[in-house]
Protein backbone atom coordinates (compact mmCIF):
# COMPACT_ATOMS: atom_id res chain seq x y z
CA UNK A 1 0.00 0.00 0.00
CA UNK A 2 1.52 3.06 -0.64
CA UNK A 3 1.31 6.46 1.62
CA UNK A 4 -0.94 8.12 -1.09
CA UNK A 5 -3.43 5.37 -1.12
CA UNK A 6 -4.09 5.88 2.96
CA UNK A 7 -6.82 8.45 3.74
CA UNK A 8 -5.43 11.83 5.71
CA UNK A 9 -6.08 11.78 9.51
CA UNK A 10 -4.69 14.76 10.01
CA UNK A 11 -4.95 18.05 7.43
CA UNK A 12 -3.43 21.17 7.68
CA UNK A 13 -3.76 24.12 5.30
CA UNK A 14 -2.17 27.69 5.66
CA UNK A 15 -1.85 27.55 9.35
CA UNK A 16 -0.71 30.74 11.58
CA UNK A 17 -0.27 31.43 15.07
CA UNK A 18 1.25 34.51 16.27
CA UNK A 19 1.17 36.72 19.39
CA UNK A 20 0.18 39.76 18.87
CA UNK A 21 2.87 41.02 16.28
CA UNK A 22 4.82 38.63 16.50
CA UNK A 23 4.74 35.40 14.37
CA UNK A 24 5.46 32.30 15.61
CA UNK A 25 4.25 30.13 12.86
CA UNK A 26 3.88 30.86 9.32
CA UNK A 27 1.12 28.94 6.72
CA UNK A 28 2.36 25.46 7.22
CA UNK A 29 0.42 22.84 4.83
CA UNK A 30 0.89 19.20 5.85
CA UNK A 31 -1.12 15.94 5.98
CA UNK A 32 -0.42 13.06 7.48
CA UNK A 33 -2.31 9.83 6.79
CA UNK A 34 -3.46 6.99 8.77
CA UNK A 35 -0.73 5.37 10.25
CA UNK A 36 2.19 6.99 9.29
CA UNK A 37 4.61 8.35 11.84
CA UNK A 38 5.83 11.76 10.80
CA UNK A 39 8.78 13.63 12.70
CA UNK A 40 8.73 17.14 13.10
CA UNK A 41 12.61 18.51 13.08
CA UNK A 42 13.44 21.91 14.31
CA UNK A 43 15.46 23.77 16.14
CA UNK A 44 15.06 24.97 19.55
CA UNK A 45 12.08 27.80 19.92
CA UNK A 46 11.36 27.86 16.20
CA UNK A 47 7.74 27.36 17.25
CA UNK A 48 7.28 23.30 17.34
CA UNK A 49 4.78 24.27 20.86
CA UNK A 50 3.04 26.60 19.59
CA UNK A 51 2.12 23.67 16.42
CA UNK A 52 1.35 21.29 19.02
CA UNK A 53 -0.87 23.71 21.20
CA UNK A 54 -2.91 23.78 17.76
CA UNK A 55 -2.70 20.21 16.90
CA UNK A 56 -3.96 19.06 20.16
CA UNK A 57 -7.01 21.70 20.14
CA UNK A 58 -5.33 23.82 22.97
CA UNK A 59 -5.18 26.84 21.20
CA UNK A 60 -6.91 28.25 18.06
CA UNK A 61 -4.44 29.41 15.33
CA UNK A 62 -4.59 32.99 13.86
CA UNK A 63 -5.24 32.12 11.17
CA UNK A 64 -5.63 28.59 8.43
CA UNK A 65 -7.28 25.76 9.12
CA UNK A 66 -6.55 21.60 10.72
CA UNK A 67 -8.52 19.00 9.75
CA UNK A 68 -9.25 15.72 11.72
CA UNK A 69 -10.62 13.33 9.87
CA UNK A 70 -12.35 15.24 7.67
CA UNK A 71 -13.34 17.09 10.76
CA UNK A 72 -12.23 21.03 10.97
CA UNK A 73 -11.50 21.86 14.21
CA UNK A 74 -11.91 25.43 16.05
CA UNK A 75 -15.44 25.80 14.18
CA UNK A 76 -18.09 27.02 16.28
CA UNK A 77 -20.01 23.42 17.56
CA UNK A 78 -16.73 21.38 16.58
CA UNK A 79 -15.72 18.74 19.00
CA UNK A 80 -11.97 18.41 20.36
CA UNK A 81 -9.65 16.44 18.76
CA UNK A 82 -9.86 12.57 20.19
CA UNK A 83 -5.67 12.26 20.30
CA UNK A 84 -3.21 11.03 22.84
CA UNK A 85 -0.33 13.00 24.01
CA UNK A 86 2.97 12.17 25.51
CA UNK A 87 4.60 15.07 26.99
CA UNK A 88 8.65 15.69 27.07
CA UNK A 89 7.79 15.06 31.09
CA UNK A 90 5.55 12.15 31.48
CA UNK A 91 2.35 14.22 33.75
CA UNK A 92 0.56 11.35 35.12
CA UNK A 93 -1.38 11.50 38.93
CA UNK A 94 1.51 11.12 41.71
CA UNK A 95 -1.39 10.22 43.66
CA UNK A 96 -3.30 7.59 41.17
CA UNK A 97 -1.73 3.97 40.63
CA UNK A 98 -0.42 3.01 36.87
CA UNK A 99 -4.39 2.00 36.87
CA UNK A 100 -6.19 4.67 38.20
CA UNK A 101 -3.95 6.71 36.04
CA UNK A 102 -5.17 4.80 32.38
CA UNK A 103 -8.52 4.65 33.92
CA UNK A 104 -8.81 8.68 34.41
CA UNK A 105 -8.06 8.52 30.59
CA UNK A 106 -10.60 6.32 29.51
CA UNK A 107 -13.28 7.37 31.74
CA UNK A 108 -12.76 10.66 29.22
CA UNK A 109 -12.87 8.60 26.52
CA UNK A 110 -15.76 6.18 24.32
CA UNK A 111 -14.19 2.79 25.35
CA UNK A 112 -17.19 1.02 26.62
CA UNK A 113 -15.95 0.02 30.70
CA UNK A 114 -16.47 -3.47 30.53
CA UNK A 115 -13.29 -3.27 28.00
CA UNK A 116 -11.53 -1.03 30.08
CA UNK A 117 -9.24 -4.20 32.26
CA UNK A 118 -9.08 -6.43 29.07
CA UNK A 119 -7.72 -3.13 27.03
CA UNK A 120 -5.40 -1.93 30.64
CA UNK A 121 -4.11 -5.35 30.58
CA UNK A 122 -3.20 -5.42 27.10
CA UNK A 123 -1.55 -2.16 26.83
CA UNK A 124 0.61 -2.85 29.61
CA UNK A 125 2.06 -6.07 28.32
CA UNK A 126 2.74 -4.66 25.09
CA UNK A 127 5.23 -1.77 26.98
CA UNK A 128 6.29 -4.99 29.31
CA UNK A 129 5.22 -2.77 32.36
CA UNK A 130 2.71 -5.14 33.06
CA UNK A 131 4.01 -5.90 37.09
CA UNK A 132 3.57 -2.00 37.71
CA UNK A 133 -0.18 -2.02 36.94
CA UNK A 134 -0.69 -1.15 40.83
CA UNK A 135 2.48 1.17 41.69
CA UNK A 136 2.32 4.57 42.54
CA UNK A 137 4.54 6.46 39.34
CA UNK A 138 6.96 7.84 41.75
CA UNK A 139 7.93 4.28 42.43
CA UNK A 140 8.78 4.03 38.77
CA UNK A 141 11.99 4.89 37.26
CA UNK A 142 12.04 7.67 33.98
CA UNK A 143 11.62 5.43 31.67
CA UNK A 144 8.89 3.42 33.19
CA UNK A 145 6.96 6.56 33.78
CA UNK A 146 7.04 7.02 30.21
CA UNK A 147 5.96 3.87 29.60
CA UNK A 148 3.04 4.62 31.36
CA UNK A 149 2.48 7.49 29.39
CA UNK A 150 3.06 6.10 25.75
CA UNK A 151 0.07 3.44 27.45
CA UNK A 152 -2.18 5.99 28.37
CA UNK A 153 -1.64 7.74 25.12
CA UNK A 154 -2.13 4.62 23.25
CA UNK A 155 -5.30 3.35 25.23
CA UNK A 156 -7.90 6.12 24.54
CA UNK A 157 -8.35 5.21 20.83
CA UNK A 158 -7.08 8.57 19.16
CA UNK A 159 -7.39 9.68 15.69
CA UNK A 160 -3.42 10.74 16.30
CA UNK A 161 -0.98 11.27 19.07
CA UNK A 162 1.26 13.72 19.85
CA UNK A 163 4.34 13.00 21.03
CA UNK A 164 6.40 16.25 22.01
CA UNK A 165 10.21 14.87 22.59
CA UNK A 166 9.24 11.87 25.28
CA UNK A 167 12.46 10.84 25.32
CA UNK A 168 14.66 13.87 25.57
CA UNK A 169 14.62 13.81 29.51
CA UNK A 170 15.88 9.63 29.48
CA UNK A 171 19.24 8.68 30.08
CA UNK A 172 20.60 7.22 26.29
CA UNK A 173 20.41 3.53 27.15
CA UNK A 174 16.93 3.86 28.00
CA UNK A 175 15.70 5.88 25.01
CA UNK A 176 17.50 3.98 22.78
CA UNK A 177 15.49 0.45 24.53
CA UNK A 178 12.07 2.71 24.18
CA UNK A 179 12.42 4.30 20.78
CA UNK A 180 12.98 0.67 19.24
CA UNK A 181 10.04 0.04 21.07
CA UNK A 182 8.55 2.74 20.24
CA UNK A 183 8.43 1.82 16.11
CA UNK A 184 7.52 -2.09 16.67
CA UNK A 185 4.25 -0.68 19.05
CA UNK A 186 3.31 1.89 16.71
CA UNK A 187 3.53 -0.30 13.90
CA UNK A 188 1.82 -3.06 15.66
CA UNK A 189 -1.09 -0.62 16.68
CA UNK A 190 -0.94 1.13 13.69
CA UNK A 191 -1.09 4.19 15.56
CA UNK A 192 -1.04 7.58 14.14
CA UNK A 193 2.04 9.74 15.53
CA UNK A 194 3.55 13.18 15.27
CA UNK A 195 6.75 13.21 16.94
CA UNK A 196 8.37 16.30 17.45
CA UNK A 197 12.14 16.34 18.20
CA UNK A 198 15.28 18.45 17.38
CA UNK A 199 17.39 15.02 17.39
CA UNK A 200 18.17 14.26 13.46
CA UNK A 201 19.40 10.95 14.30
CA UNK A 202 16.16 10.28 16.36
CA UNK A 203 14.14 11.70 13.65
CA UNK A 204 15.59 9.21 10.93
CA UNK A 205 15.43 5.65 13.03
CA UNK A 206 11.48 6.40 13.83
CA UNK A 207 9.50 8.03 10.93
CA UNK A 208 8.50 7.48 8.23
CA UNK A 209 8.61 11.37 7.24
CA UNK A 210 10.68 14.34 8.73
CA UNK A 211 8.94 17.87 7.97
CA UNK A 212 12.18 19.30 8.75
CA UNK A 213 10.76 23.04 10.03
CA UNK A 214 12.84 26.44 9.16
CA UNK A 215 13.85 28.57 12.17
CA UNK A 216 11.17 30.51 13.75
CA UNK A 217 8.69 31.60 12.79
CA UNK A 218 8.50 28.48 11.80
CA UNK A 219 7.53 27.57 7.77
CA UNK A 220 8.34 23.67 6.42
CA UNK A 221 11.46 23.79 4.57
CA UNK A 222 11.30 20.39 3.18
CA UNK A 223 9.31 16.69 3.72
CA UNK A 224 12.13 14.18 3.67
CA UNK A 225 10.46 11.15 3.18
CA UNK A 226 13.01 8.24 4.99
CA UNK A 227 13.72 6.11 2.47
CA UNK A 228 14.52 2.64 5.00
CA UNK A 229 12.60 -0.19 5.89
CA UNK A 230 11.53 -1.57 8.70
CA UNK A 231 12.78 -3.24 11.54
CA UNK A 232 15.52 -0.36 11.50
CA UNK A 233 18.73 -0.64 13.05
CA UNK A 234 20.03 2.36 15.52
CA UNK A 235 23.46 1.87 14.42
CA UNK A 236 22.91 1.38 11.32
CA UNK A 237 25.59 3.10 8.57
CA UNK A 238 22.52 4.42 6.02
CA UNK A 239 20.83 5.96 9.08
CA UNK A 240 23.86 8.01 9.84
CA UNK A 241 24.03 9.14 6.19
CA UNK A 242 20.17 10.14 5.89
CA UNK A 243 21.24 11.99 8.91
CA UNK A 244 24.46 13.75 7.84
CA UNK A 245 22.17 14.42 4.51
CA UNK A 246 19.93 15.93 6.56
CA UNK A 247 22.31 17.98 8.77
CA UNK A 248 23.54 19.40 5.28
CA UNK A 249 20.01 20.31 4.21
CA UNK A 250 19.63 21.99 7.42
CA UNK A 251 22.70 24.46 7.65
CA UNK A 252 20.26 27.21 5.72
CA UNK A 253 17.28 26.90 6.98
CA UNK A 254 18.51 26.40 10.69
CA UNK A 255 20.98 29.51 10.40
CA UNK A 256 24.45 26.91 10.91
CA UNK A 257 26.22 28.36 8.02
CA UNK A 258 25.42 32.19 9.30
CA UNK A 259 26.80 31.62 12.35
CA UNK A 260 30.02 28.90 10.85
CA UNK A 261 30.56 32.36 8.92
CA UNK A 262 30.65 34.69 11.57
CA UNK A 263 32.77 32.15 13.61
CA UNK A 264 35.70 31.98 10.93
CA UNK A 265 35.31 36.09 10.57
CA UNK B 1 65.03 2.40 79.64
CA UNK B 2 61.95 0.21 78.62
CA UNK B 3 61.38 1.18 74.46
CA UNK B 4 58.28 3.46 74.34
CA UNK B 5 57.67 2.22 70.60
CA UNK B 6 57.75 -0.91 71.11
CA UNK B 7 54.08 -0.71 73.09
CA UNK B 8 51.93 -3.48 73.42
CA UNK B 9 48.22 -3.43 71.74
CA UNK B 10 46.04 -4.31 74.59
CA UNK B 11 42.55 -5.14 73.56
CA UNK B 12 40.30 -1.69 75.08
CA UNK B 13 37.76 -2.13 76.37
CA UNK B 14 34.56 -1.88 74.23
CA UNK B 15 32.20 0.96 75.62
CA UNK B 16 28.54 0.53 74.64
CA UNK B 17 27.48 3.01 71.17
CA UNK B 18 24.82 5.45 72.83
CA UNK B 19 24.47 7.77 69.70
CA UNK B 20 20.82 5.80 68.69
CA UNK B 21 19.66 6.17 71.84
CA UNK B 22 20.34 10.00 72.46
CA UNK B 23 19.41 10.53 68.84
CA UNK B 24 16.33 9.27 68.75
CA UNK B 25 12.73 11.06 69.50
CA UNK B 26 11.67 9.16 72.07
CA UNK B 27 14.93 10.45 74.12
CA UNK B 28 14.05 13.85 73.23
CA UNK B 29 10.92 13.34 74.35
CA UNK B 30 11.66 12.35 77.52
CA UNK B 31 14.14 14.81 78.00
CA UNK B 32 11.58 17.56 77.19
CA UNK B 33 8.58 16.33 79.68
CA UNK B 34 11.50 15.87 82.29
CA UNK B 35 12.69 19.52 81.98
CA UNK B 36 8.90 20.30 82.00
CA UNK B 37 8.41 18.71 85.18
CA UNK B 38 11.77 20.33 86.70
CA UNK B 39 10.42 23.48 85.97
CA UNK B 40 7.04 22.51 86.99
CA UNK B 41 9.07 21.79 90.00
CA UNK B 42 10.99 24.65 90.73
CA UNK B 43 7.98 27.02 89.90
CA UNK B 44 5.76 25.09 92.36
CA UNK B 45 7.92 25.66 95.12
CA UNK B 46 8.81 29.38 94.13
CA UNK B 47 5.51 30.45 94.00
CA UNK B 48 3.27 28.50 96.25
CA UNK B 49 0.21 28.43 96.41
CA UNK B 50 -0.90 30.06 92.57
CA UNK B 51 1.55 27.30 91.11
CA UNK B 52 -0.22 23.88 92.46
CA UNK B 53 2.47 20.40 93.17
CA UNK B 54 3.10 18.32 90.67
CA UNK B 55 1.47 15.28 92.72
CA UNK B 56 -1.65 17.57 94.01
CA UNK B 57 -2.50 17.99 90.70
CA UNK B 58 -2.16 14.51 89.20
CA UNK B 59 -4.70 13.52 92.10
CA UNK B 60 -7.06 16.18 90.94
CA UNK B 61 -6.76 14.95 87.23
CA UNK B 62 -7.16 11.64 89.01
CA UNK B 63 -10.68 12.67 90.24
CA UNK B 64 -11.55 14.57 86.99
CA UNK B 65 -11.67 11.81 85.11
CA UNK B 66 -13.81 10.07 87.62
CA UNK B 67 -16.15 12.93 87.43
CA UNK B 68 -19.34 13.24 85.79
CA UNK B 69 -19.34 16.83 85.41
CA UNK B 70 -16.06 16.71 83.82
CA UNK B 71 -17.15 14.65 80.96
CA UNK B 72 -20.29 16.28 80.40
CA UNK B 73 -18.03 19.53 80.27
CA UNK B 74 -15.38 17.98 78.09
CA UNK B 75 -18.42 16.26 75.98
CA UNK B 76 -19.71 20.07 75.29
CA UNK B 77 -16.76 21.57 74.49
CA UNK B 78 -15.65 18.82 72.31
CA UNK B 79 -18.73 19.58 70.20
CA UNK B 80 -18.39 23.21 69.96
CA UNK B 81 -14.65 22.72 68.78
CA UNK B 82 -15.59 19.76 66.20
CA UNK B 83 -18.53 22.09 64.47
CA UNK B 84 -16.95 25.46 64.55
CA UNK B 85 -13.71 22.84 63.19
CA UNK B 86 -15.35 21.39 60.54
CA UNK B 87 -17.57 24.70 59.26
CA UNK B 88 -14.55 27.00 59.08
CA UNK B 89 -12.65 24.06 57.71
CA UNK B 90 -14.84 23.61 54.55
CA UNK B 91 -16.40 26.99 54.07
CA UNK B 92 -12.74 28.24 54.33
CA UNK B 93 -11.45 25.50 52.07
CA UNK B 94 -14.25 26.64 49.26
CA UNK B 95 -13.57 29.94 49.56
CA UNK B 96 -10.10 29.30 49.42
CA UNK B 97 -10.66 27.18 45.88
CA UNK B 98 -12.79 29.87 44.40
CA UNK B 99 -10.80 32.67 45.01
CA UNK B 100 -7.76 30.60 43.74
CA UNK B 101 -9.65 29.65 40.91
CA UNK B 102 -11.51 32.42 39.68
CA UNK B 103 -9.62 35.80 38.98
CA UNK B 104 -12.93 37.98 39.81
CA UNK B 105 -13.76 36.35 43.08
CA UNK B 106 -9.91 36.93 44.23
CA UNK B 107 -10.21 40.54 43.25
CA UNK B 108 -13.28 40.71 45.30
CA UNK B 109 -12.58 38.31 48.00
CA UNK B 110 -8.49 39.51 48.49
CA UNK B 111 -8.95 42.88 50.26
CA UNK B 112 -11.84 41.37 52.83
CA UNK B 113 -9.85 38.26 53.16
CA UNK B 114 -6.78 40.92 54.06
CA UNK B 115 -8.82 42.56 56.67
CA UNK B 116 -10.07 39.49 58.01
CA UNK B 117 -6.03 38.16 58.97
CA UNK B 118 -5.38 41.53 60.53
CA UNK B 119 -8.23 41.54 62.71
CA UNK B 120 -7.33 39.66 66.63
CA UNK B 121 -9.31 36.41 67.60
CA UNK B 122 -10.88 38.36 70.77
CA UNK B 123 -12.66 40.98 68.89
CA UNK B 124 -14.61 38.47 66.88
CA UNK B 125 -15.58 36.87 69.82
CA UNK B 126 -16.97 40.24 71.29
CA UNK B 127 -18.40 41.40 68.65
CA UNK B 128 -20.47 37.94 68.43
CA UNK B 129 -21.92 37.99 71.75
CA UNK B 130 -22.34 41.41 71.31
CA UNK B 131 -24.73 40.60 68.31
CA UNK B 132 -25.95 37.74 69.37
CA UNK B 133 -25.90 37.50 73.11
CA UNK B 134 -23.84 34.77 75.16
CA UNK B 135 -26.13 31.65 73.62
CA UNK B 136 -24.28 28.78 71.40
CA UNK B 137 -24.47 30.65 68.04
CA UNK B 138 -21.96 33.66 69.27
CA UNK B 139 -19.93 31.07 70.14
CA UNK B 140 -19.94 29.31 67.15
CA UNK B 141 -19.96 32.16 64.27
CA UNK B 142 -17.00 34.08 66.07
CA UNK B 143 -15.02 31.19 65.94
CA UNK B 144 -16.10 30.07 62.16
CA UNK B 145 -15.45 33.50 61.21
CA UNK B 146 -12.16 34.12 63.22
CA UNK B 147 -10.59 30.55 61.71
CA UNK B 148 -12.44 30.78 57.76
CA UNK B 149 -9.85 33.10 56.35
CA UNK B 150 -6.62 31.37 57.72
CA UNK B 151 -7.81 28.54 55.66
CA UNK B 152 -9.23 30.33 52.78
CA UNK B 153 -5.57 32.24 52.50
CA UNK B 154 -3.70 28.49 52.80
CA UNK B 155 -6.22 26.65 50.54
CA UNK B 156 -6.16 30.29 48.09
CA UNK B 157 -2.55 30.23 47.78
CA UNK B 158 -1.80 26.61 47.07
CA UNK B 159 -4.19 26.62 44.30
CA UNK B 160 -2.63 28.98 42.26
CA UNK B 161 0.71 27.16 42.79
CA UNK B 162 -0.47 23.93 41.97
CA UNK B 163 1.14 22.29 38.93
CA UNK B 164 -0.34 24.10 35.39
CA UNK B 165 0.83 21.20 33.42
CA UNK B 166 -1.33 18.29 35.02
CA UNK B 167 -4.24 20.59 34.09
CA UNK B 168 -3.12 20.81 30.45
CA UNK B 169 -3.10 17.58 30.66
CA UNK B 170 -6.50 16.78 31.84
CA UNK B 171 -7.71 19.61 29.23
CA UNK B 172 -6.26 17.40 26.05
CA UNK B 173 -7.52 14.25 27.31
CA UNK B 174 -11.16 16.01 28.01
CA UNK B 175 -11.34 14.86 31.87
CA UNK B 176 -15.01 15.87 32.83
CA UNK B 177 -14.80 18.56 35.24
CA UNK B 178 -15.90 17.05 38.13
CA UNK B 179 -12.85 14.31 37.54
CA UNK B 180 -10.96 17.75 36.56
CA UNK B 181 -11.30 18.87 40.59
CA UNK B 182 -11.55 15.52 42.65
CA UNK B 183 -8.43 13.74 41.05
CA UNK B 184 -6.15 16.74 39.49
CA UNK B 185 -7.16 19.72 41.58
CA UNK B 186 -8.03 18.65 44.97
CA UNK B 187 -5.24 15.68 45.38
CA UNK B 188 -3.36 18.44 44.68
CA UNK B 189 -4.04 21.02 47.62
CA UNK B 190 -4.34 18.06 50.23
CA UNK B 191 -0.82 18.78 52.04
CA UNK B 192 -2.56 22.36 52.22
CA UNK B 193 -5.96 21.36 53.26
CA UNK B 194 -4.48 19.04 56.02
CA UNK B 195 -2.01 21.77 56.61
CA UNK B 196 -5.08 24.29 57.09
CA UNK B 197 -7.14 21.48 59.21
CA UNK B 198 -4.35 20.89 62.00
CA UNK B 199 -4.16 24.90 61.97
CA UNK B 200 -7.96 25.16 62.16
CA UNK B 201 -8.22 22.15 64.80
CA UNK B 202 -5.32 23.86 66.96
CA UNK B 203 -7.07 27.50 67.15
CA UNK B 204 -10.54 26.19 67.27
CA UNK B 205 -9.74 24.25 70.45
CA UNK B 206 -8.21 27.29 72.21
CA UNK B 207 -10.39 29.55 71.01
CA UNK B 208 -13.62 27.71 72.38
CA UNK B 209 -11.65 27.74 75.47
CA UNK B 210 -11.59 31.48 75.28
CA UNK B 211 -15.25 31.80 74.63
CA UNK B 212 -16.63 29.90 76.96
CA UNK B 213 -14.58 31.42 79.66
CA UNK B 214 -15.75 35.04 78.84
CA UNK B 215 -19.40 33.71 77.83
CA UNK B 216 -20.72 30.92 78.30
CA UNK B 217 -21.60 28.98 81.84
CA UNK B 218 -20.92 25.76 80.83
CA UNK B 219 -17.80 23.53 79.37
CA UNK B 220 -13.75 23.20 80.21
CA UNK B 221 -13.45 27.26 79.51
CA UNK B 222 -16.12 28.12 81.81
CA UNK B 223 -15.04 25.24 84.44
CA UNK B 224 -11.11 26.82 84.23
CA UNK B 225 -12.33 30.38 84.62
CA UNK B 226 -14.73 29.22 87.65
CA UNK B 227 -11.60 27.37 89.36
CA UNK B 228 -9.94 30.73 88.44
CA UNK B 229 -12.30 32.79 90.00
CA UNK B 230 -12.18 30.54 93.40
CA UNK B 231 -8.31 30.67 93.39
CA UNK B 232 -8.52 26.79 92.93
CA UNK B 233 -5.19 26.39 90.85
CA UNK B 234 -4.82 22.90 91.16
CA UNK B 235 -8.34 22.34 89.61
CA UNK B 236 -7.02 24.92 86.66
CA UNK B 237 -4.25 23.10 85.88
CA UNK B 238 -5.69 19.81 86.70
CA UNK B 239 -8.82 20.34 83.63
CA UNK B 240 -6.07 22.19 81.75
CA UNK B 241 -3.70 19.68 81.71
CA UNK B 242 -6.32 16.90 80.72
CA UNK B 243 -8.48 19.02 77.37
CA UNK B 244 -4.82 20.08 76.11
CA UNK B 245 -4.31 16.27 76.41
CA UNK B 246 -6.86 15.11 74.54
CA UNK B 247 -6.58 17.94 72.37
CA UNK B 248 -3.44 16.93 71.45
CA UNK B 249 -4.65 12.96 70.90
CA UNK B 250 -7.14 14.15 68.53
CA UNK B 251 -4.90 16.08 66.12
CA UNK B 252 -1.95 13.79 66.75
CA UNK B 253 -4.32 10.48 66.04
CA UNK B 254 -6.84 10.96 64.09
CA UNK B 255 -5.64 13.95 62.00
CA UNK B 256 -2.14 12.00 62.05
CA UNK B 257 -3.75 8.87 60.28
CA UNK B 258 -6.27 10.74 57.87
CA UNK B 259 -2.57 12.26 56.25
CA UNK B 260 -0.69 9.36 56.48
CA UNK B 261 -3.32 7.74 54.10
CA UNK B 262 -4.01 10.35 52.09
CA UNK B 263 -0.11 11.38 50.95
CA UNK B 264 0.70 7.33 51.15
CA UNK B 265 1.41 8.04 47.71
CA UNK B 266 4.85 9.89 48.64
CA UNK B 267 6.16 6.63 50.56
Amino acid sequence: MTHDARPPVLKVTDLGVSYGDSEAVLRLDFEIRRGEFVAILGPSGCGKSSMLNVLSGLNAPSRGRVFVEGAELFRPGSTAPRLGYVFQSHRLLPWRTVRQNLEIALAASSVPKDSWDRRIDEILSILHISQFKESWPMRLSGGQRQRVSIARALLVDPAYILMDEPLSTLDEVTARALREELTSICQRTEATVVFVTHSIREAVFLADRVLILTRGPARIHEDYTIPLDRPRDYDDPRIAEIEADIVRRVQEPWGLVRQKERHLA
Amino acid sequence: MPDINSSISLPMPRSRDWTPVLTSPWFSAVIAIGSILVLWFVMAQAFRPWVPDIDATLTEMWSNLQSADFWADFALTLWRVLSAFASASLLGAALGLLIGLNARAEAFCQPLLALALAVPDPVYIIFAILGLGTGELAGFVALTIAVLPFVANIVRSNVQARDMSLDEMAQIYHLPRGVRMSAVLIPQIVPALLTAMRFSFALSWKLVVVVEAIGQPNGIGASIFNSFRLLRMREVAATAILFILAMQLLERGVLGRVEKKLLRWRD
